[in-house]
This record gives C-alpha cells, structure tokens and sequence, in this order.
C-alpha cells in the first residue's frame, strides 16, 4: 500500500553511452537533468561526462574533458527564507550595507543600480523587459519562494483574463519571473489587490500548481502508477495522465475526497498568502516599474531557475497557430 | 474555431477540431476509438480507479458536433465500446443518451478489434462500409485507396519554443485518412513511430485537434 507514503524527489539514471544499456553512472535529480541542454557537462561518479540526450528516465551521457563541469545539486526540499532575513535584505540595500562583499557581488549591485533600480521596503520594483521573443515581467517581492509562487499564479490568472497570454514562470525566494506574448506597458495594473483576492479560490481549481498537487495525490492512491514511463509495458498496462483525470474530476466530481485533498496540498504549499498581502499592505501603490531593454542583474538567475510552471492558455495555443503555419509554409504546400 | 477542408478520392471532406470528420455532401459526420466503458473496464479488470465519466464526457462532445453539423448520419469506425461487456455494463442513463442521439438519424457501427461482437444498442452493424468513392473500416488493410479508418489514435509531437505539444491529430494523404481517438482517456501513438511512419506517404499530413484544426506536414 502507499497510503501515508512521502515521496522521494525524483531522480533519474545517467547512463554512459548511446542507449539504454550503457553503462550506468549513478543517479541525478529530474530537476537537476532539467536544466541540460546537449553539449553542457557535468561532474558524476568521479568524471566529466557531457549531456547528449535523455529518454523517458535516462540520461544519456558521453565522456568529456572540458575544465568546467557543472555540478550536481541534490535540492531535496526547500524551505521558503523568512520574513525577517527579507526584511534585512531589504534594508541593507537602502542603507548600502552590502560594501563589504566581494568585488564581483558589489558589481553586480552596481549593475542593477544603474540599468533599473535596487528594491527597496517601501515600493515594489517590477522590471519588464524583452528576451528571446517572448516578453517578460519580473515582480521583486522578497516575499519567500512559496509567497511569490502563489504570487505567480495570481498575476497570470489576470493576465490571461486580460488577454495578454501568458506562457509560464517560475518563482524564487525574492522574485517572480513571468513570460508571456504581449508587452505589459502598465504592470500597475495587474496589482489591483480586490482584484486580486477575489480571482483566488476560482482559478485555484484551474491552474497548473493544482495539477501538480493531484498527480502526487493520485500516485500515492494508486491511481496512477510512478515512474511507469521508464519500464517497458507489459501487453496490458496503460499509463493516464494526471492532468485528464484532474480535468475530468474537475468537470464532474470537484468535491471528490481526491480533489480535497489534492487542494489542501497546493494550499498548504501557497499558505504564504498572508505573506503577499503583508507584501502588498507595506507598499500600497508605490509600484516602481522599469522597463529595461535587456533582462537585468537581479532577474538574470531567475532564466536559469528551474521549476518552471508553464501556463495552458491562449498563450500555448496562439503559438500552436503562428507555429503550424510555419511549418506549413516551409514545407512548401499550398492551403 | 475553424475546420480543415480537404479532398480525398474526389469527395470534399472536413477535419473538425474535435476530430470528427465531416461529408457535407452526403451529411454523413465519422468519429472513430470512442472506448467508452474504460474506467469500468479497468476497474472490472482490477486495474486502477479511473473517474467514471469518460463516457459521459465523450458523449457531450458527440452530441455537440452533431448538433452543430445537423448530421444525417453517424460513423462509429469502430473500439466505440473498449471491450464487449463494456457496453453491457453503460449506466442506463447513458445508454439512453446513446439512444436519443440516434433517434432520427442513421447510425452505423463499425466493428473493432476491441469491441467485435454485435452490439445491444441500436443501429447497424458491420465490418466495413463502402460509399464509393470512399471506404470506411476500423483498421487499414494498407492497400486500399479512399480508405477512413481509425485504430492507431494517431498523435502529433512538437517542439514549441522549448515546450513539448502533443495532440491528437488526423493522418492525411492522397490514399487514406486516418482519424484520431474521439474518446476520452485514450492515450495515443505518435506519428513518428512505426507503423505510422512506415504506413503515410511522404507528403502526408497531420492535422491538429484542438481550438482549431490546424495542418502541418506530418511529424516524422
């Protein structure tokens, strides 16, 4: 039985070689392969070995000898920073307490100071700017990864119900980074707090934090099996996915005792709204917006975060039609 | 939400973006895979729970393409139940919508490999139909040309600005088209893997379920 099970983060296999017999590695974090393109390397069982491709549950790598491998992390679970650190964080950049550090961290305050600004208690800095297609939006909470992850819900659920398409983002202990189709020109906006109160328990049921509550849920019930995907099937085995069964529930059973519970989850990880508005109460309408031509110092690391949470919206299926035509076109065929 | 015209053997067709397809000309609308029954037939098998509504689900989405196409005749191209005594077990209350659906049309069932007995509820039964110039049957007998037929629950996977997409899709060439699972809780295959790959020209397409039917050359 699984019942009262906590569950292992998932790890996948790295294996050296061109297929599923190579020789095995060892093992890393699903969250840690995330990060991998083809060509990056990284440090295992003693060796540098390059990322080549990875299959359902393995990782295929190649051996390599370049001098600066990435290193694993083994993340486990993270626990959000505390009020109080953020508070002194914030401080410290109003009263310059951070001339101590090393060169390269005080430059890169410098950096932040001159392209946009440094964050401070009494407003909320939020940054926009363009990257690789997309457009971007950056809100510099200091509210603690949970906060400003229910943060991230919040400000994409309105943005997809004011049309502008959000495609996903992912959260940090300080910030929350949004990408999507169009440009916000008034990030002010997207703060309107009853706005914001009101959409909560609503879009709670829809969003993709939800779905990832039920799929561990569902596993631990037995109603989905784990790591199916990296066996072989046997004739009689099928594999669901969560986010269909979620839906169908959703549709046609919301109180099920699954869909409680699945709830009490993703609410006890977004428990932090109290923070958000404490965030919120402590600023008022003192948005500082910048619009930068380029991402900044302080939202750099949020493009490498992983954790991504991506939207299913009008973003997804607006880049579904630009894409299929152009694949279509290319191809050379005619309507 | 648009649709995608298309000729086949001359007869003028539509991939709606529900993935039934539609023959104006003869007002005859072709759904194929409903697998409706699976939650019960797992849960009778002893496989896991899955919510009973797939049937339900499913049936709301027939009844509005037939509604919206006004169609004079429905095509199951066959696994419409996912196992005989799946159709047996319907909740009556659904066997009823099965039968109000039917009622002033003709419906015409043809016959699976997971569903190949005759059927309890009402309409035809058979292996395959011809309506020349097209043919209808559950699975393609690689040959023939003008051929609809179901079976594979083709998919399209797409690599889209760093996400993966994967749709149920309809596999189009000059000689045959084959439709995607209509049903609820059917998984797929994907169109680059045998014998998908193998079985559609070169030139074949692959059109997208979804908001819209959206066309792209098949994924190979």
């Amino acid at each position: 039985m699984n019942a009262g099970t906590i569950q292992d983060t998932d790890t996948v296999k790295v294996r050296l070689g061109k297929n599923r017999a190579g020789k095995p590695l060892g093992e890393i974090e699903e969250s840690f392969a995330a990060t991998l393109a083809p060509g990056d390397t990284f440090l295992i069982g003693g060796q540098i070995v390059r990322f080549e491709s990875m299959r359902e549950l393995t990782v295929m790598v190649s051996r390599a000898a370049t001098k600066k491998p990435k290193i694993a992390t083994f993340m486990g679970t993270k626990f959000a920073t505390s009020t109080q650190l953020c508070d002194r964080i914030l401080t410290g950049f109003e009263t310059d307490a951070f001339a101590d550090l090393p060169d390269y961290t005080r430059h890169w305050l410098d950096q932040q100071r001159s392209l946009s600004r440094l964050p401070d208690r009494e407003s909320l800095l939020v940054e926009t700017f363009p990257h690789k297609d997309q457009n971007y939006l950056c809100v510099f909470g200091f509210a603690g990864r949970n906060a400003q992850q229910t943060l991230g819900l919040l400000l994409t659920n309105r943005m997809e119900t004011l049309g502008t398409a959000p495609m996903g983002f992912v959260a940090t202990d300080y910030a929350t980074l949004i990408w999507g189709l169009d440009k916000i020109d008034t990030p002010e906006d997207l703060f309107d707090k009853s706005a914001l109160q009101n959409g909560f328990e609503t879009w709670l049921s829809s969003n993709a934090v939800m779905k990832q509550a039920f799929r561990s849920v569902a596993t631990i019930a037995g109603l989905i099996e784990r790591n199916l995907l990296g066996l072989r099937k046997s004739g009689r085995q099928a594999s669901f996915s969560s986010d269909i069964l979620y839906d169908t529930l959703r549709k046609y059973d919301p109180d099920h005792l699954l869909m409680r519970i699945a709830q009490t989850e993703a609410l006890s990880g977004l428990v932090d709204y109290g923070r958000i508005n404490a965030m919120l109460e402590r600023v008022g309408d003192r948005i500082e917006h910048r619009h930068l031509p380029h991402v900044s110092p302080f939202a750099a690391p949020l493009l490498l975060e992983v954790g991504r949470i991506h939207i299913q919206g009008e973003g997804i299926e607006r880049i579904l039609d630009a894409e299929t035509k152009a694949l279509f076109q290319a191809a050379g065929l005619k309507e | 939400m648009t649709t995608y015209p298309f000729s086949l053997s001359g007869a003028r067709l539509e991939a709606l973006p529900s993935g039934g397809l539609w023959w104006p000309d003869r007002r005859i609308l072709v759904v194929s895979d409903l697998h409706l029954g699976k939650a019960e037939r797992h849960a009778r098998r002893g496989g896991p729970m899955l919510p009973p509504y797939e049937t339900r689900d499913t049936l709301f989405r027939l009844e509005a393409d037939i509604t919206r196409t006004n169609a004079q005749t429905m095509i199951c191209l066959g696994d419409s139940f996912d196992d005989n005594m799946s159709e047996q077990n319907l909740p009556d209350d659904e066997k009823l919508w099965i039968a109000r659906l039917q009622a002033g049309r003709k419906w015409i069932w043809i016959t699976g490999n997971h569903d190949p007995g005759p059927l309890e509820l009402g309409g035809s039964h058979l292996s395959e139909l011809p309506l020349p110039p097209l043919v209808f049957r559950h699975e393609t007998n690689t040959h023939s040309s003008g051929e609809i037929s179901g079976h594979f629950h083709p998919k399209a996977q797409l690599s889209v600005q760093g996400r993966g997409v994967s749709r149920p899709c309809f596999l189009i060439d000059m000689n045959r088209v084959i439709m995607p699972a209509y049903g609820t809780f059917t998984g797929g295959l994907g169109s680059h893997l045998p014998p998908l790959s193998t079985l559609m020209r070169p030139d074949a397409l692959a059109i997208l379920t979804g908001k819209s039917a959206r066309p792209i050359p098949m994924p190979r």
